[in-house]
């Protein structure tokens, strides 16, 4: 990713190296040239105090950024006409009375760039080089500098809150999809997305049409960018230069013999001989062809009308769409006209054998026809957007300088025509709403940085792999979300959410890789360079035309036809050993599709690679028949472990290498695992051409936490990777040193005794968030029914699960809002009481504030306490200080108070400054939260319940060696929900409590229960983990054995304390009178239409009448009995009137608020409501 | 017939006394007794045996990287030694039952502990560390924390295992790096096992029966007679070697206390002629007696303590009863809360 930002920068500001002119009119008009240069990142995080790590951003509430500056020239040019040529050069300086008229500026202030932590650009990663590699050093480093040791960064920091950008699935580019229409006029599409060669540029749409229905069935239409309507292949054809009817056909049907082809073509060419003779021949013309599709071009496109236009103008318009727009992956220059009519012929060709059943029509959800867009492609689109916005704004504002600057330019002063707040700001609004558009525009992408969550080590780390599909379509939509075959090995099967979003949101598998991309013209160079036997399309136009391309194989590079190929095979071998060599980068993927006839070379970024291990067939010696070997040997492997190898030379020694879905599918054939491979080999008939590194790669962050996964039925471990996320443990490192809005940290985590192995990959060993429990599977007692688990008094009071949940409460004085000012202090300290006139003080929630308005460390505080004291002075229009009748000045207390259902003790708190340096103070409460009936435990299986009840040690059951289990689940948790892996996770961590060894359970490593078994055997257990159980009550030994041994429990974030809620009575809102809705704000519980229609059912009315009017919104209001409307009420004086009517008979009512305002809402659109009363 | 409903002990196995360090481990065989006698003295120590711990701790200064409420509750698991208790309970008041209004020295005991770290490598704060201080405590009991040598069970020679890692060292309360201090005081006080583990005297009591296991000497001559090459794999089916396999002359039961009641000898074997071979009952009238201590009390001061306990409870039923009877006269206050007036003179009991 830091690669991303460094390589991306200077790219798009190549696109800078535009002329943007302010035109002064005259004669010989001058202009001024202000041409981009380099654009620089500082990597100097100083401000005053010194270099800024991202903690201190953190803490402050600071974006972590860094400046942008760029080097421009602005030049002074005068076109003269000398021999009727317009000549252009630069102006004398003497002729701009003496000011330069060629100037540099130099590093000039473009904006702050959002710096991704521990990219290249970060303090961090530049603080880290300076190191080395000694890792006691390098945590040593991290620690000082507050970071979290096992943090890997690739996030945002914006405000003090840290922000991931969450990759972006999209369809890919510069690739023909043709689908087969179930309506429409149309039976079938080809469509291509294009986009330049560096991808960089905007995408435009170039579609060809089969009609299915009408007159003209088969025939074809093609829609090129900027159409207005569709036009006749065969006019496209000819506004290419293909004029013959000959030359299209060899461009579209491969072979000569292919007649049904031919004839699927013919309708196509039928349609150009429907109308008068003269037309028809017109448009047998290249000009003709192309005045037609001129006036299928967009309207806006114009300026004016196209009836102005000369035919001529129309023509060159026409071209210039088709040469530049149309298809523009393929070229965009006049050259490229022959090779787009082949590239069109293609598409037809693919469409008519999708038509004619020879191939199946294309798969969007197939996963190598996605793209992902990842922060380096997000972060390279928005800044292109927003230094579009500044050449814009610099533009304007030149030609407005240039407007009043009469007798001279001043270059010299152009540096104050950039302004750094647009990219600065823009930035800042992007990362921090996920509102990913440069423009504020209503349709852009809204999502996309999430804050990264922190509840536990691993869900931050999953939070990064996360990918989005993008689709926000609430309908059904089954097909996108289903797990693709091709996923496999990319994709975690298992990490997805629940619910509207399950498989939109996916995660990445553990090796996997999104691709960088590589320069497409350094791949085309190394491809073409000769070497290898390729014939051109231009070679193939100019060959004999009798070519039969159906036999031959094309080629491709990036979706681009760039010629074909007679010996595909060679041709392939040696552009994987051009890979395997590096000539090729490592990323690139090249597919060799013996079906449809291609090889596809692809380079660009965000297709989703992995590692797999290479298998070869060296070179035949006399003595040694070829015979096919893992090219990684058993010496790679010993070095690896020493530390003389590593994982990148073994992918520059091709031991290694990356495939994706596209190479995988069409030219690999994966062993599974390395014994497959070898027993392939053994047999002699392998025609493995790669192996797994490791068939557990497959899942992602989450899914690998699970023990024996492979044991399991699916939705479990679906459900674990949700609940895994919620687990609460070691979040980071650091959590001492940083102020984070809510977070829990247990107290005792303890690393699994049954992992995995990638666990300590992703630093699960030392960032655990679980307890290796001993858990009894068995019917105790009633209090573990329905998924409630019974735990062990003793346990909790010995701090089993206990963990701290902390929360920052933050606060600024806020000079924002005009007029006012504010001040953090004790509102009710006596210096204040003297001087202000305080509004909205509530004097008992400040006693815990000390003088200077914040409370102390170590204060035990409840909801409703004031933890930073502020008041805001009211301020008149002029800005004066506002003073009440005796002289005091009036002030709002706007004290930021402790949540009213929440209490702790004050922890931390940091006095500091904010980024305009007004002082900003943050307070960290701390409230030991001990497990308790209520709150929320799982185990790795998705197997969650709730503590139904705690016995003391001596109800506890214990085995016969005196063990009571920590946590006694209910055996009906199992049978239907099947997760095995559970159990074998129990038995096998028994053996390893026994032998003090932590255990595998990686999947698919052929772990059997039976050596399991074994194992306990040795150990003096019953082999399968059964135990006699005695009831600690009675001494009594149970019936059946019981199933015992440490499961890792994890602790859920959801606690009763945080939920429990009741109220007898309380606040209502103020608009409906009703009682307000939520715990937080003391909130009624609602009564819904459900509960109502129960009730209506039982007949109970005046219960109907309990609940929804007298504890509700009961108001009295008074009536006129004649007319039904509103009456005037005066209850001291006595006097009823209607307005209305006149009458004075005045009936009170007693109606729900709700009816009030119904009846004033009505009245509002002129209708009359009217209350009729009768006597009673 | 005297002596025959007698509960009799038998001390199985002692723990070590090594390294002047008390005994944390004892195995009884109590005989001659119910199941109700029995788990009452498992239940009791478990509940109702009291010992000291620190309940309450004034924080004075903590720049520890570890949190109030865990130093609080790690101090309050550290075991204190509470012998003092075990010839009288009394010696300390519970606060509830004490005359004073805010502690003082009959029911409380205070430590304190101020310790600052000036070093690069961290200091490790330790029960050590804890100071009686002359904060008034009383003299005659001295509950300072020692390290208890856990009971190290070494389950099988010849098997891929960690060495147990045996803790010698005093209890790590934190520790503290550099210009980090610790200054607070604990309050000790008398609680039971009712009220918080920390008060709980055993780490582990286990009660089971006596295994009672007979061989069917009519199935073991077929056996022997018909399918002799089973007798060894049928040995092998008991993870607990109770028996031992000759060649020739059959099987024998050799360890029978060992026994865990897995019927592994019994249900789903291999062969259906050895079903009935043998038969594994619980005895009735014999108990073994696990326990193993916390450090707090000794295994013996518990048992002690716990009928010492059980004693008084049923003779203030059997005084109430009386009381009711119109038989006696209640001579002291009916205060519940007195039940925990042991007395003198319970001796006889033990
Ligand atoms: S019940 Fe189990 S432990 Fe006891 S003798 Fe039979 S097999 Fe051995
Ligand atoms: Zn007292």
């Amino acid at each position: 990713m830091p690669a991303v930002i460094n390589r991306q920068l200077p790219i798009v500001v190549q696109r800078g190296q535009q002329h943007l002119s302010g035109v002064k009119y005259s004669a010989s008009p001058e202009d001024v040239e202000i041409k981009m240069g380099k654009v620089y990142a500082s990597t100097l995080y100083s401000n005053t105090l010194g270099v800024i790590y991202p903690n201190e951003c953190r803490l402050r509430s600071l974006p972590y950024d860094t400046q942008l500056s760029i080097d421009f020239t602005s030049k002074l040019y005068r076109t003269t006409r000398i021999n009727g040529e317009d000549i252009r050069a630069v102006v004398a300086e003497e002729e701009n009375q003496g000011h330069p008229t060629v100037f540099e500026h130099r590093q000039i202030p473009l904006g702050r760039l959002p710096v991704l932590l521990r990219s290249q650009l970060c303090a961090i990663t530049s603080g880290l080089n300076s190191i080395g590699d000694n890792p006691a050093a390098r945590s040593a480093f991290l620690g000082g500098i507050g970071e979290c040791v096992y943090d890997e960064g690739a996030y945002f920091i914006m405000n003090g809150r840290e922000k991931v950008v969450i990759a972006q699935e999209q369809i890919r580019n510069n690739h023909v999809f043709v689908f087969a229409k179930a309506s429409g006029r149309y039976s079938h599409t080809a469509e291509v997305m294009s986009t330049d060669r560096n991808g960089i540029q905007i995408e435009n749409q170039s579609v060809v049409q089969r009609y299915g229905t009408g007159s003209s069935v088969g025939a074809i239409d093609v829609k090129v960018p900027y159409g207005r309507g569709e036009v006749p292949l065969v006019l496209v054809f000819r506004g290419l230069s293909v004029l013959t009817d000959r030359d299209i056909i060899k461009r579209v049907i491969f072979s000569n013999e292919d007649d049904e082809m031919a004839r699927e073509l013919l309708p196509s060419f039928e349609l150009m001989h429907g109308g008068d003779p003269v037309t028809d021949r017109a448009l047998q013309t290249e000009d003709g062809a192309l005045a037609f599709i001129s006036k299928r071009i967009n309207q806006n496109l114009r300026s004016d009308r196209y009836e102005v236009y000369e035919r001529e103008d129309r023509i060159d318009m026409a071209r210039g769409i088709l040469y530049r727009e149309f298809l523009s992956h393929v070229g965009q220059g006049d050259s490229s006209a022959n090779r787009k009519s082949y590239y069109l012929g293609y598409m037809v060709h693919k469409m008519l054998s999708v038509v004619l059943g020879r191939q199946g029509p294309d798969d969007r959800d197939h996963y190598a026809n996605k793209r992902v867009k990842m922060v380096g492609t997000l972060m390279t689109e928005l800044f292109r957007g927003l230094f579009a916005r500044v050449r814009r704004d610099l533009q304007r504002r030149l030609r407005n300088r240039l407007k009043t600057s009469i007798d001279f330019v001043d270059l010299t002063t152009h540096a104050n025509l950039i302004d750094d707040s647009i990219i600065t700001a823009g930035f800042r609004y992007c990362i921090g709403s996920g509102n990913w558009s440069a423009d504020k525009s209503a349709g852009a992408a809204t999502g996309v940085t999430q804050e990264l969550n922190r509840l536990s080590f691993v869900s931050a780390l999953s939070h990064l792999r996360r990918l989005d599909a993008g689709i926000k379509d609430q309908g059904k939509m089954t097909k996108v979300r289903q797990l693709h075959g091709t996923q496999f090995g990319y994709i975690c099967p298992a990490e997805t959410p629940e619910g509207a979003q399950v498989g939109l949101v996916k995660n990445l598998a553990l090796l996997t890789e999104v691709s960088v991309g590589s320069s497409v013209s350094d791949l085309t160079d190394t491809i073409l360079d000769g070497s290898i036997e390729i014939t051109t399309i231009e070679d193939m136009d100019t060959a004999d035309s009798t070519t039969d391309l159906a036999s031959l194989t094309k080629l491709f590079i990036n979706g681009c036809w760039e010629g074909v190929v007679y010996e595909p095979t060679a041709v392939f071998h040696e552009l994987l050993e051009r890979r395997r060599t590096r000539m090729i980068a490592y990323d690139t993927s090249i597919a060799y599709d013996r079906m449809n006839k291609e090889i596809r070379v692809t380079c660009d970024a965000g297709r989703v690679v992995r590692p797999i291990l290479v298998v070869e067939t060296p070179e035949s010696t006399p003595d040694q028949p070829a015979k096919p070997q893992l090219k990684l040997t058993s010496s790679d492997v010993r070095m690896v472990t020493d530390g003389r190898l590593t994982w990148n030379d073994l992918v520059h020694a091709g031991a290694i290498e990356y495939v994706d879905v596209d190479e995988e599918e069409c030219a690999c054939l994966v062993a599974s695992s390395i014994n497959d491979l070898q027993q392939a080999l053994v047999r002699g008939d392998s025609t493995y051409t790669h192996c797994e590194i490791h068939p557990s790669a497959l899942l992602g962050v989450t899914a690998s936490l699970i023990p024996f996964p492979d044991h399991n039925q699916s939705p479990r471990n679906v459900y674990q990777c949700a609940m895994g996320k919620q687990a609460m443990g070691m979040y980071v490192s650091n959590f001492q040193t940083r102020m984070d809005t809510a977070v829990h940290v247990m107290h005792y985590p303890q690393r699994p005794l049954v992992a995995t192995r990638v666990m300590r990959h992703m630093h699960y060993p030392d960032m655990p968030a679980g307890v290796n429990a001993i858990v009894a599977i068995m019917c105790h007692t009633g209090f573990n029914q329905e998924d409630s688990v019974l735990m062990s008094m003793p346990g909790v009071d010995r701090g089993l699960f206990r963990s701290s949940y902390y929360r920052t409460y933050a606060d600024a004085t806020d000079s924002h809002s005009f007029g006012t000012k504010e001040i953090i202090t004790n509102p009710i300290s006596e210096e204040n009481k003297a001087k202000y006139a305080i509004k909205r003080l509530n004097p008992s929630g400040f006693a815990k504030l000390q003088m200077d308005g914040i409370v102390a460390p170590g204060t035990p505080v409840i909801g409703g306490d004031a933890v930073i004291g502020k008041l805001r002075e009211s301020r008149g229009r002029d800005g004066s200080q506002l003073r009440d009748s005796s002289g005091k000045v009036e002030a709002v207390n706007s004290s930021n108070t402790l949540r009213a259902v929440e209490s702790g003790v004050v922890d931390r708190v940091l006095v500091s400054q904010s980024e305009s340096g007004a002082p900003f103070i943050k307070v960290r409460i701390r409230s030991v939260r001990v497990p308790q009936i209520g709150d929320k435990f799982s185990s790795r299986h998705g197997q969650k319940g709730t503590c139904g009840m705690q016995f003391r040690q001596e109800d506890l059951p214990y085995t016969i060696d005196g063990v009571s289990p920590d946590i006694i689940i209910n055996p009906h948790a199992i049978p239907s929900r099947m997760t095995i892996g559970q159990l074998i996770e129990c038995l096998l961590g028994k053996v390893g409590s026994l032998k003090g060894l932590e255990q595998d359970a990686t999947p698919f490593t052929g772990v059997t229960v039976e050596s399991i078994a074994e194992e306990l055997h040795q150990f003096h257990f019953n082999r399968y983990g059964t135990e006699r159980m005695f009831d600690g009550r009675t001494g009594e030994p149970m019936a059946e054995p019981v199933f015992v041994g440490p499961t890792y429990y994890q602790r859920l974030k959801h606690m009763v304390a945080d939920k429990l809620h009741a109220r007898p009575r309380g606040p209502v809102a103020s608009l409906t009178r009703q009682p307000t809705e939520g715990r937080a704000r003391d909130g009624g519980l609602r009564f819904g239409e459900m509960e109502r229609d129960a009730i209506i059912a039982h007949g109970s009315t005046a219960f109907i009448i309990d609940r929804m009017l007298r504890n509700s919104d009961i108001t009295k209001m008074h009536v006129c009995g004649r007319c039904g409307l509103p009456a005037l009420a005066n209850l001291r004086s006595g006097t009823y009137a209607c307005e209305a009517c006149g009458s004075s008979e005045v009936v009170s009512v007693i109606i729900p608020y709700a009816m009030k305002l119904l009846m004033q809402e009505l009245t509002s659109m002129n209708v009359v409501p009217r209350i009729r009363t009768t006597d009673v | 017939m005297p002596g025959e409903n007698t509960t009799t002990f038998q001390i199985e196995q002692l723990g070590d006394t090594t390294n002047g360090q008390p005994n944390n481990y004892m195995s009884i065989r109590l005989k001659n007794t119910s199941l109700a006698v029995a788990s009452a003295i498992r239940r009791t120590i478990l509940a109702d045996v009291p010992t000291l711990a620190v309940d309450d701790v004034i924080i004075q200064e903590n720049t520890s990287p570890i949190d109030d409420e865990i130093l609080a509750l790690r101090l309050g698991l550290i075991p204190l030694a509470s012998g003092a208790l075990a010839d009288n309970m009394n010696r300390l008041k519970f606060t509830w039952d004490c005359d004073c209004s805010s502690g003082c020295e009959k029911c409380r005991y205070i430590f304190t502990v101020d310790q600052e770290s000036n070093t690069l490598e961290p200091l490790s704060v330790t029960q050590d560390h804890f100071q009686s201080g002359d904060a008034g405590n009383s003299p005659d009991i001295d509950p300072k924390p020692f390290p208890v040598a856990p009971r190290v069970l070494r389950w099988r020679e010849g098997v891929d295992c960690h060495e147990p890692a045996v803790s010698e060292g005093p209890i790590v309360i934190t520790k503290l790096g550099k210009k980090q201090r610790l200054k607070l005081t604990c309050y000790a006080r008398k609680g039971t096992g009712k009220l918080h583990a920390k008060w709980i005297p055993a780490s582990n009591i286990a009660l089971r029966r006596v295994p009672v296991i007979k061989l069917n000497p009519e199935t073991l001559t077929d056996v022997v007679r018909q399918c002799p090459e089973q007798l060894e794999a049928y040995a092998e089916l008991c993870p607990r070697d109770v028996f031992t396999c000759s060649i020739g002359e059959g099987i024998e039961v050799t360890d029978e206390a060992a026994c865990i009641f897995c019927m592994n000898c019994l249900a789903d074997l291999p062969d259906a002629r050895l079903n009935n071979l043998v038969s594994v009952d619980m005895s009735t009238t014999e108990f073994i007696l696990d326990i193993e201590g916390t450090g707090a009390l000794t295994p013996d001061q518990m048992v002690q303590m716990a009928i010492r306990i059980m004693h008084e409870k049923t003779n203030a039923i059997k005084t109430d009863l009386l009381v009711r009877l119109g038989r006696q006269e209640r001579h002291d206050s009916p205060d519940p809360d007195e039940m925990n007036d042991y007395g003198d003179g319970l001796d006889e009991a033990w």
